[in-house]
């Protein structure tokens, strides 16, 4: 990680706030979240306080949704969330996503939507967001009403004396009553009292997703939709190999001939990123599509251009027989003498095959570099660590220093995601025609090329031996081989973002604890495994209770090249 | 310049008669909820009515469709109040949504022609719009739904005029 979660551990407020703009009077919330106390401070002090929701006069909240939208609703379920605490009427929620800056990233945390764990990981800051909401509307709604505090509550976007029967709207409120309520972060925060379940009015309710009506009349916008004055179009000539190519020479006389043809840019891959790519722009897209046909590139395949399937499988196979190469995930007991001691031994094979993610929407991004900053437009998983990845790769690029290049993400709707849109070459490319260019581009990869460079599933190998006594299992052992994300999904260590780190040999993982790891991505790893396997304390089929368990998994670093 | 006919409204486009009529759409007309998915007529993200058919719009010319009824999404109803965009909504049928346009301008097309299908009639007419997200068994619920719509607003139609 680049930057620290847990610095300030120090008293901090969060506040509520109303404020007139020019655009009306509104209410916000802010609290600290998950930057750096200095980041902070700049973000709070230079920004519009407006964090997770926004109330306007009429009464409207837009609900500010740092995950993305990608076939979960999300922004649905999220808005939710803290429509519950804040008491709002859901005919009056409206979302928006908020833009991915450096600033916004000290405010907001990393916008990364992986894992289905958006609802799990935002709920309880949410509803405390939520509820410091209306909680500070209660107070202000009291003085509106001339009543005391303790006599109101809010339901339904208005705050009710129950001992009047008099109320008040939230948009009335926000009108009539300026709203400055400080919260001691994170004492107050934490001690606010949540609803439990059971008391629930807009959780867990089937709620008609707001974000489908705009996708069944055609006027959702994806990445792929978005349009910037003068742009041009990019198709991707289709690399030798997905890791490792190196572009000797480029003929573009052919090219040349097609109308609306621009250029053929050989991109910057010297970060080991987008390694043999070649673009070829165009007025239109179609233009650009024939245009990379059209161009002959001499390309050295590099270390891994005779690489096949049939390779990986044989290195993975042979990986698996060498003990030393494996780290044990899961130990349990004597697996060896349990073997030995088994009256049958079964032993068999078995593989999965490199699958693409396949989402519907090809991979593409659109960037404009203008008035001294990057623009990034793209349907992806992490507009952080898009910027992030970016900042490393422009910085390589251009020789400049990471905190003088200043780049905007904008979030867009995404044409499924599944975990294939978590890796930003097509963002480093666009980026890079953008700068020989001088203008926007927008770099489609077509399904061909979506298929060929996407960051694809690794093929995995197993080997597994079973040992039988009495009709039950007694002994597992499970050796797995798979393909390492390595040098292509790393940015590298020395351009400072190396959050993906090297597995470490030789990790445990036993019973319920798990060893140390090296790197945010192994221990992602370990966990899944550990749960996806049978584990004595934590998943007890019944005929697997007596069964010593290994699972001992090691990587390749042939995969994820072709 | 094909002269072409969408949404109602006449477009010389600005595009040589072989270009597939998806980009015309898309990126010429800004008319994006037609959406480019495989470019070879496999996946029916791009699926547009042209005279009342279900067509794959990456895999018919622009100069092949001049003088055709040409609708693509955004013409179906903006108001989202034809029977095929109500049923989708109520039956949360969309997920990502980025196949969805073509779904449903390939369901409309087949509830045009068959009022009252069968499930498998469905299955069948919807085969080849694929959804990477899977919300097939949520879009046969809806084209059943939508077909329940439409039948009912044809009834409500023909009472009114039996009725003077």
């Amino acid at each position: 990680m680049v930057r620290s979660t847990q610095s300030a551990t120090s008293r901090r407020e969060f506040l509520v706030r109303s404020a007139a703009t020019a655009a009306g009077t509104f209410l916000s919330i802010s609290l600290p979240a998950l930057g750096s106390r200095t980041a902070m401070a700049q973000a709070m002090s230079s920004f519009t306080p407006s964090i997770w929701f926004t109330l306007t006069p009429d009464g409207k909240v837009t609900m500010h949704i740092v995950k993305a939208e990608m076939g979960q609703h999300v922004g649905t379920g999220l808005a939710q969330i803290i429509a519950e605490e804040l008491e709002v009427k859901w005919d009056d929620v409206r979302l928006d996503a908020p833009l991915e800056s450096v600033e916004n990233f000290a405010i907001y945390g990393l916008a990364y939507t992986v894992n289905s764990g958006s609802i799990t990981t935002e709920f309880d800051r949410l509803s405390r967001a939520g509820a410091a909401g209306r909680m500070a509307l209660i107070e202000a709604g009291a003085k509106v009403l001339g009543t005391n505090e303790t006599d109101c509550t809010a339901s339904n976007s208005r705050v009710t004396d129950r001992v009047s029967g008099r109320s008040v709207s939230y948009g009335e409120i926000i009108q009539k009553v300026k709203i400055d309520r400080k919260f001691a972060y994170p004492e107050d925060f934490k001690t606010i009292k949540l609803k439990v379940p059971g008391t629930y009015n807009i959780i867990g309710k089937s709620i008609p997703a707001l974000d489908i009506p705009s996708k069944t009349n055609g006027q959702a916008k994806y990445g792929i939709d978005v349009f910037l004055p003068n742009m041009v179009y990019g198709a991707l000539v289709i690399p030798r190999t997905r890791y490792g190519s190196k572009v000797k020479s480029i003929d573009d006389s052919e090219a040349r001939k097609i109308p609306g043809f621009v250029k053929a840019v050989k991109v910057d891959d010297s970060m080991g990123k987008c390694t043999g790519w070649v673009v070829a722009l165009a007025e239109k897209f179609p233009a650009a599509i024939r245009a990379a046909q059209a161009l002959k590139v001499d390309v050295d395949p590099g270390p891994y251009g005779g690489l096949n399937t049939a390779d990986l499988f044989a290195e993975y196979a042979q990986t698996t027989k060498n003990a030393a190469a494996g780290a044990n995930w899961v130990l349990e007991g004597d697996v060896d003498k349990a073997l030995a001691e088994a009256e049958k031994v079964l032993e068999m094979e078995y593989t999965t095959d490199m699958v693409c993610h396949a989402t519907m929407e090809p991979l593409n991004a659109t960037v404009h570099f203008v008035d001294g900053a990057w623009h990034v437009y793209s349907g992806t998983q992490s507009t952080s660590f898009a910027r992030m990845t970016l900042t490393a790769y422009l910085s390589k690029v251009l020789g400049q220093k990471p905190e003088d290049i200043k780049i905007y993400v904008h979030e867009s709707i995404l044409g499924g995601g599944f975990g294939g849109k978590q890796d930003y070459d097509e963002i480093l490319a666009a980026a890079y025609c953008a700068k020989e260019t001088g203008r926007p581009v927008k770099l489609i990869q077509t399904r061909e090329s979506t298929f060929a460079t996407s960051f694809a599933r690794t093929p995995t190998y197993h080997k597994l031996k079973a040992g039988l006594k009495n009709g039950q299992l007694v002994a597992m052992d499970h050796n797995i081989c798979c393909g390492w994300m390595g040098p292509r999904f790393s940015v590298g260590k020395k351009y400072g973002t190396d959050w993906l780190g090297t597995p470490r040999k030789k990790t445990l993982i036993s019973g319920r604890s798990a060893a140390a790891t090296t790197g945010t991505m192994s221990k992602t790893i370990a966990s899944a495994l550990s749960t996806a396997t049978v584990l004595p304390g934590r998943c007890k089929p019944a005929r697997c209770a007596r069964s010593q368990t290994r699972t001992t998994c090691s990587w390749s670093s042939l995969s994820w090249t072709r | 310049m094909p002269n072409l006919t969408i949404n109602g409204q006449s477009y010389f486009a600005d595009a040589p008669p072989d270009t597939p009529l998806l980009w015309v759409i898309r990126e010429d007309l800004r008319l994006t909820g037609t959406k480019y998915g495989c470019g070879v007529g496999l996946c029916g993200s791009c699926t547009v009515h042209i005279d009342g058919q279900a067509v794959r719009s990456c895999s018919v010319t622009v100069g092949s469709v001049e003088g055709s009824m040409i609708t693509t999404i955004e013409g179906l109803n903006p108001a989202n109040a034809h029977p095929v965009q109500l049923a989708w909504i109520e039956s949360n049928a969309a997920a990502c949504g980025y196949c969805q346009s073509g779904q449903i301008m390939q369901a409309a097309a087949l509830l045009s022609k068959n009022p009252n299908p069968s499930e498998q009639q469905i299955v069948v007419g919807m085969n080849g719009n694929l959804c990477r997200c899977a919300t097939y068994s949520r879009i046969v619920s809806a084209v059943k739904r939508a077909a329940e719509i439409m039948n009912r607003a044809a009834e409500m139609t023909n009472e009114g005029a039996s009725h003077g």
